[in-house]
């Protein structure tokens, strides 16, 4: 009577202890029944235990395991200093990066400068005794300057006074004067700079320094 | 001699560097007893090992280290596994250094143990695999599915399909056993 493969399973499984106690009672009693199961469990039981030895071949010597310890070891040692650096690279690499994006914001945050260096445009707003004849020809601007007799000549010891103001009207600076003589002497000075500075500004040249 | 401007000892801040070590100084012979079952002469069954606990290391923040044999032996039979998938790995020549360092070494090989052997290496890499757990390491078959990422049912498959494979090689072994009543 030839076995089955279920007979096989059932039997490696029992070798293999996998098999419930009540699996184990039913074979126990086929086993007592039938010899032929007897016979192939003792062929199944002789094989399993060449293959033991085979197993055993596989197993390496003293010298294989120390070596591959000490491998590993090294292995272990290199990873460790790997990530201490990667560590140190990756901090470092966070802090610049937080400078340069903090520069970088800066950067784009800037606003534009207070005083601008261009040409500025005689406004003689309220006092007419400054203003000049011929503002037609004055550059547009950002920057007005803006001329006031603060108090008058006779009743203020602190003389005339010539305030810069932007076009909003923020004033930016002033200049005190004695006499109105030489306030309207700084405007005409003034005035001559504005032209200097459109001829040189229309010719494409850009002034370095210049006097008045 | 004082530490101080020493670089800190970075096994000294992660405990489980000792643990890993140890783990492996413990399970390194059986490891490198599956990884050569499974790969035979394919690979090199230290590679194997050394590739398999140090992808481990690199994440043995994960695992509990007070028991590895398992993590240990899944993690090389997965690449050993891995190393045997398409495509194949050269031989290595035969005269492997590991060869002759084998408990056997000196013996003239017994010829059943060489035969079986060959009958093993030709054996399909998960038939190898799971037969390899069950008889050397005598893991359950729920174990062994685990390890393998399978079924219970497709383990003892993989097995019974093994044994039937070797069953012919050990045939004549077998029966002058029985003949001369080696049998148990």
């Amino acid at each position: 009577m030839s076995m089955s493969e279920n007979d096989f399973e059932l039997l490696e499984s029992y070798l293999d202890d996998e098999l419930t106690s009540i699996e184990m009672g039913d074979l126990r009693r086929r086993l007592a029944d039938e010899p032929e199961l007897e016979s192939l469990l003792s062929e199944l039981r002789i094989s399993r235990e060449a293959r033991a030895d085979v197993w055993t071949s596989f197993e390496p010597g003293d010298k294989s395991v120390d070596l591959l310890v000490r491998n590993v070891r090294r292995e272990v040692n290199r990873s460790l200093l790997t990530q201490r650096y990667t560590r140190g690279v990756r901090i470092f690499g966070s802090v610049a990066a937080c400078i340069a994006m903090g520069f970088a914001g800066g950067y784009l945050m800037r606003g534009t400068p207070a005083a601008s260096p261009v040409v500025p445009v005689a406004d003689n707003r309220s006092d007419t005794s400054l203003a000049t004849n011929d503002t037609s020809d004055q550059p547009p601007g950002n920057i007005v300057w803006n001329t006031n007799t603060a108090p008058s000549a006779g009743r203020d010891p602190n003389g005339y006074l010539v305030s810069f103001t932007d076009i909003q009207g923020n004033l930016i600076g002033s200049q005190r004067f004695k006499t109105l003589n030489e306030a309207r002497e700084f405007m005409r000075d003034f005035q001559l700079r504005q032209q200097q500075q459109k001829q040189l500004q229309n010719n494409g040249v850009k002034m370095v320094a210049d006097q008045f | 001699m004082s530490d101080i401007g020493k670089p800190p000892n970075p096994r000294t801040h992660d405990p489980t560097v000792e643990l890993f070590e140890k783990a492996v100084a413990a399970h390194s012979r059986r490891l490198l007893a599956i990884a050569r079952a499974i790969v035979g002469y394919r690979a090199s069954p230290e590679d194997v090992v050394q590739q398999a606990v140090m992808n481990l290391f690199q994440h043995r923040a994960r695992y509990d280290w007070r028991e590895p044999g398992g993590l240990l032996k899944r993690a090389v039979v997965n690449e050993a596994l891995r190393l045997l998938r398409p495509p194949k790995m050269s031989m290595v020549s035969d005269d492997h250094p590991d060869e002759m360092d084998t408990p056997i070494s000196g013996m003239i090989e017994n010829e059943t143990t060489k035969t079986v052997r060959d009958a093993i290496a030709k054996l399909p890499d998960h038939f190898r695999a799971a037969l390899v757990l069950c008889e050397y390491e005598n893991l359950s078959y729920q174990q062994i599915a685990e390890s393998l990422n399978a079924s219970v049912p497709q383990v003892k498959t993989w097995i019974h399909r093994a044994r039937r494979q070797l069953e012919g090689t050990l045939k004549g072994y077998v029966e002058g056993r029985r003949k001369s009543g080696g049998s148990a």
